[in-house]
């Protein structure tokens, strides 16, 4: 059933990527129709070509977009709970499962069924695919069979011409040792035009282009266009014989040879096979009556573009900066990633970002490496590795708060944020693709951890409208970034810190796990613990530790940041004990004095700078609160850079 | 005797037997191989085709003609097709496929057509 679905899918999407080629073989006919027809014909080896072929080449000129077509497919096919592609999660001492999806300690996640992870309507239809397959092919099958009983009885005339009763027109079968069938009682004339005729197609060897076409059509029975393509195909077919014949015989043959075409179309028609007098009797005469040699001029312009059509029918699209990069689930759990840089692209690297309850606390490249220049000759621009992302699991069944990353022979632990997990997942790539084309300087989705603590160790792998990373415990991402710098010169994307304060704004000051949240997001627990104590349009965070001086400026400035984020606060007060045990200090932040900045801004208060991401980045840089000292929040020890790595 | 009708090929096959008659069926086959290209199958189905017609008879594998040379006529088997094709394929499919078959009047159309196009 897999290996059916699996083809039914690819028939889709080659279905997809050959309209536009169908497409523009049409519009090429249309402009050659008044050319010799032998060359729209070459045309449609194009269309065939994408029929069979599930690779082509790729090259600037290509027409035909396969992403496009691919993620077409996925969205035709899947539910629309659809779920990313998912890999079981390595890990020392896990019962290792085949196609599970992501496990947890303890418990499953809800085990999803291959059904369902084929998309919704894809058995059914790979079912009824092979139904019509079969039906084609038995239909054809059986129009053979009859085709031969009929022509048991044909009379042998000289060499491979039979003449045989009850044919309507002349035909050609057979494929190794083909046989001109015609009817008895052929006038000389008639003769003579239906030999040249079928002898071109013995010539030629139409019976092998049909055999093809009629395999093409038994396995796209479904598809309209190719149906469509193969009449006409059909009748290119004949009309380029019609003409070689003219070519050979002479302008004086004309008369008869449309005079034979009329007649034999008069007759009803029958199944497969080459027949002469097939096909749309009225177009091939007036086809022979307008036909005349072909001047070298048109012939060359006609030659000129059908190489256009092919060249851009047979490629897929590929922009010249573009580079395409391919995930793909390796057995032993890794992700392995290959890629084939552009020209512009002079290195690579792996992004590493670490989330932790929903933001992003830190944000470093792992492994690097760079492309040779091209004076010194070496320009290996295709390279394949294999990302591997581990956590330990632990003799209790939870797992270990580390990530054991390996890729290209680097290999370092990573501590994660949180002690212990109980449950693990992995996402491979991003919206539900694989395969992905990149421009300078843009990175995609290699792969995501995703890391829970909760009881039951339930993953979370898709969100409505939100990136996964952020709605799970922790997470670990790493994006693939091709870069035009080399890769001494990269440097980490700067965390936005307005950004994930912005998105962690709290509309109320009763949603206390949300203060929390948002105040650690601003490094509040880095001072010390606290508690938060809400009162009447107030917060208070409540410290037990004394502060040194330094430190209460930098609590002040960050409570005037929780004041502008926290919707219905009108008041961040900050309280600790003095040092010498004491009493308790308490900062009052009121809306009075951040307001007149607020205004000195071009805002009308604070509320108004917490309600967009540039209004927080404002009042951020207007206080002087810089990013390093917001995101360091709980970073464990030994959390350091790896040192640049090159592969071998 | 009446006025027998047959196809071409059935024809061929008489005129075979004609010449050769009485002869022994296997003799026949051997024939039939070399005159018309004949599979031996073929033969002997045509063969007792032609003799349940009565045209032929076939005893101890010795066949003789029933029927006079003078008696019989060939003539093309037009309604051949229509028996063996016809209604075989679904309607839809075979216009789609092959187009139609010209009626009368674009037959004449087309021919004179062709005549203008002689004379012009």
């Amino acid at each position: 059933m897999a290996v059916l679905t699996g083809i039914v899918r690819q028939l889709l999407t080659m279905a997809l990527e050959a309209l536009p080629v169908m497409a523009a073989v049409l519009l090429a006919r249309l402009l050659l129709r008044k050319a010799p027809k032998k060359f729209s014909m070459v045309l449609w080896l194009a269309v065939a070509l994408r029929l069979i072929c599930p690779v082509l080449p790729e090259s600037p000129v290509g027409l035909v977009q396969t992403e496009r077509a691919e993620q077409a497919v996925s969205v035709l096919l899947e539910k629309p709970q659809a779920t990313a592609p998912r890999l079981p999660v390595p890990s020392a001492g896990a019962e290792e499962s085949g196609g599970a999806s992501g496990h947890s300690a303890g418990e499953r996640p809800p085990a999803e069924s291959a059904a369902a992870e084929d998309g919704g309507w894809l058995p059914v239809l790979s079912l009824l695919w092979l139904a019509g397959f079969a039906a084609m092919a038995g239909w054809m099958l059986l129009g053979w069979l009859r085709l031969r009983r009929l022509v048991s009885a044909a009379v042998r005339r000289e060499g491979d011409v039979w003449e045989c009763d009850g044919l309507p027109s002349p035909f050609v079968m057979g494929l190794l040792r083909p046989r001109i069938y015609v009817p008895f009682r052929l006038t000389d004339a008639q003769r003579t035009c239906v030999m040249a005729h079928e002898r071109y197609h013995i010539r030629r060897r139409d019976p092998w282009w049909k055999l093809l076409g009629c395999g093409l059509l038994a396995v796209y029975w479904w598809d309209p266009a190719v149906w469509l393509c193969w009449s006409l195909f059909c009748r290119d077919l004949e009309m380029s014989c019609d003409e070689a014949v003219l070519d050979q015989l002479g302008d004086q043959a004309r008369h008869g040879y449309s005079l034979s075409l009329v007649d034999f179309a008069q007759v009803r028609r029958f199944p497969a096979a080459l027949a002469f007098g097939e096909h749309d009797a009225a177009r091939r005469v007036k086809n022979v009556l307008r036909w005349k040699r072909a001047t070298p001029a048109v012939a060359a312009l006609a030659m000129a573009a059908v190489l256009l059509v092919m060249s851009v029918g047979v490629h897929n699209a590929r922009a010249g900066d573009e580079s395409v990069v391919t995930l793909a689930a390796a057995e032993d759990g890794g992700v392995e990633i290959s890629v084939r840089a552009s020209e512009q692209v002079r290195s690579w690297a792996l992004l590493e970002e670490v989330y932790q309850d929903g933001r992003l606390v830190s944000s470093a490249y792992r492994v690097f490496d760079g492309f040779a220049d091209q004076e010194d000759g070496v320009t290996e621009r295709s390279f394949r590795c294999t990302l591997r992302a581990e956590v330990p699991q632990l003799a209790d069944g939870g797992f270990a708060g580390e990530l054991a990353v390996s890729c290209a022979g680097a290999a370092q632990t990573l501590p994660l944020p949180h002690q212990r997990y109980t449950g693990v997942g992995v996402l491979v790539g991003e919206d539900d693709r694989t395969r992905f084309r990149l421009k300078p300087g843009e990175s995609v989705n290699v792969c995501t951890v995703l890391l829970s603590t909760g009881p039951d160790g339930a993953i979370t792998f898709s969100a409505e409208g939100v990136d996964p990373a952020q709605r799970n415990s922790a997470a670990v991402r790493y994006r693939l970034v091709l870069s035009e710098k080399s890769f001494v010169e990269l440097e980490a994307p700067p965390l936005d810190l307005a950004q994930t304060l912005y998105d962690l704004r709290v509309p109320s000051r009763k949603e206390m796990g949300a203060v929390r949240t948002l105040a650690d997001a601003l490094g509040m627990e880095r001072f010390g613990l606290y508690t938060i104590v809400e009162y009447e349009q107030a917060i208070e965070l409540a410290y037990f530790e004394p502060m040194e001086e330094w430190e209460e400026t930098l609590l002040w400035k960050r409570a005037m940041v929780l004041l502008a984020l926290i919707s219905d606060a009108d008041e961040v007060d900050i309280s600790f004990p003095a040092a010498d045990g004491g009493n308790r200090y308490t900062y009052y932040c009121g809306l009075e004095q951040p307001d007149g900045w607020a205004q000195a801004l071009d805002y009308e208060d604070l509320k108004e700078m917490g309600q967009s991401p540039q209004g927080v980045r404002e009042l951020l840089d207007y206080l002087d609160v810089e990013e390093a000292e917001g995101t360091g929040a709980e970073l464990p020890e030994g959390f350091l850079e790896y040192s640049d790595r090159t592969m071998p | 005797m009446e006025h027998i009708r047959l196809c071409d090929s059935e024809y061929r096959f008489m005129q075979v037997v004609w010449e050769a008659a009485p002869v022994n069926s296997g003799r026949l086959a051997a024939l039939c191989r070399e005159r018309l290209g004949w599979k031996k199958s073929t033969v002997y189905t045509v063969l007792k085709r032609l003799c349940d017609r009565g045209l032929l008879r076939n005893e101890n594998s010795i066949v003789t003609a029933l029927a006079e040379r003078e008696a019989v006529d060939a003539e093309a088997a037009e309604d051949f097709v229509d028996r063996t094709f016809g209604g075989s394929l679904p309607g839809f499919l075979a216009a789609f496929m092959k187009g139609r078959s010209l009626t009368e009047q674009e037959a004449e159309d087309l021919k004179r057509l062709i005549d203008a196009r002689q004379e012009g």
